[in-house]
């Protein structure tokens, strides 16, 4: 995957209400498929979707123990992903306390028109 | 919000849920018509667009209805980044519309709307780019932010902050 990709896989996984909660319900450790669904009234297959979802964006993998194979959190896409968006707002951040200087400026510019 | 608790500044950034758009909201110590001088006369827009790594090396603007515009971005590498557009509503001192088009990415303009509101002495701005689709933002932003929003940003930074490192 690109970094493109990936970032866009990490969002579309992160814009469903359940699986943010699957998200959420991992961050305080692994848990199996079956302990994954029960909070929701969703079917295993359902359950089982969203889960594909999470593991293509990388959110998510499967461990070894058993057959239950737990999931658990993956932590760098989610970190990608807030890094770009704060990439963004730092340019315009940044742009703007110039501005913050260019403003006062111009201020002082008019008061000592008026006088 | 996302970038409050993170790091230094003012300057919020909130994506909506479903909307191909990005909005940025600052607030100015400055009256609106002092705001709008600045974003609107080039010779001003040049010494605060950009930040320590992108100088704004090309800033033209005519601005009024129909009038075009275009600025180019350099990076620290040497590469440019042009952009370009034309004014669709221009209102001292509240409100200008235009479109802009990547240029790399000529087929897809978005249109962005900033608007000023003056309390106190102070003004909030608020520039939103709407994207005609979530494809075509993504190009522009050369990430792929699909359905993005506050909510899973939020929750985004909870992950992030929560989780060891």
């Amino acid at each position: 995957m690109t970094e493109s990709e990936a970032l866009d896989a990490t969002f579309t996984a992160l814009a469903d209400p359940t699986r943010r909660a699957i998200l959420a319900r991992l961050t305080e450790g692994e848990a199996s498929v079956t302990e994954l669904g029960r909070p929701f009234a969703l079917s295993q297959p359902a359950v089982s979707r969203h889960l594909r979802v999470l593991e293509r964006a990388g959110l998510i993998t499967r461990g070894r123990r058993a057959q239950l194979r737990p999931r658990r959190l993956e932590v760098a896409p989610l970190k990608e992903a807030v890094e770009w968006l704060e990439r963004y707002r730092q340019f315009w951040e940044e742009s703007f306390v110039r501005l913050d200087g260019l403003l006062e400026e111009l201020k002082e510019k008019e008061n000592a028109a008026k006088k | 919000m996302l970038q409050r608790n993170r790091f230094e500044g003012d300057t919020e950034l909130i994506v909506l849920p479903g909307e191909p758009s990005f909005i940025v909201k600052r607030t100015f110590n400055a009256p609106a018509r002092l705001v709008w001088e600045a974003w609107t006369r080039p010779e001003y827009m040049r010494r605060w667009y950009g930040n320590s790594c992108m100088t704004l090396e090309v800033c033209e603007m005519d601005v009024r209805p129909g009038g075009a515009w275009r600025r180019v971005l350099r990076m620290q590498d040497g590469k440019q980044i042009g952009f370009h557009g034309v004014y669709r509503e221009v209102e001292f001192p509240q409100r200008v519309v235009f479109t802009e088009v990547y240029e790399p990415v000529p087929e897809h303009p978005s249109l962005v709307t900033v608007t000023l509101s003056e309390r106190d002495g102070k003004t909030s701005v608020v520039v939103e780019q709407l994207h005609d689709s979530v494809q075509s933002r993504d190009a522009h932003i050369g990430s792929g932010m699909e359905a993005g929003m506050r909510e899973a940003l939020d929750r985004l930074e909870d992950f992030v902050s929560a989780l060891p490192s």
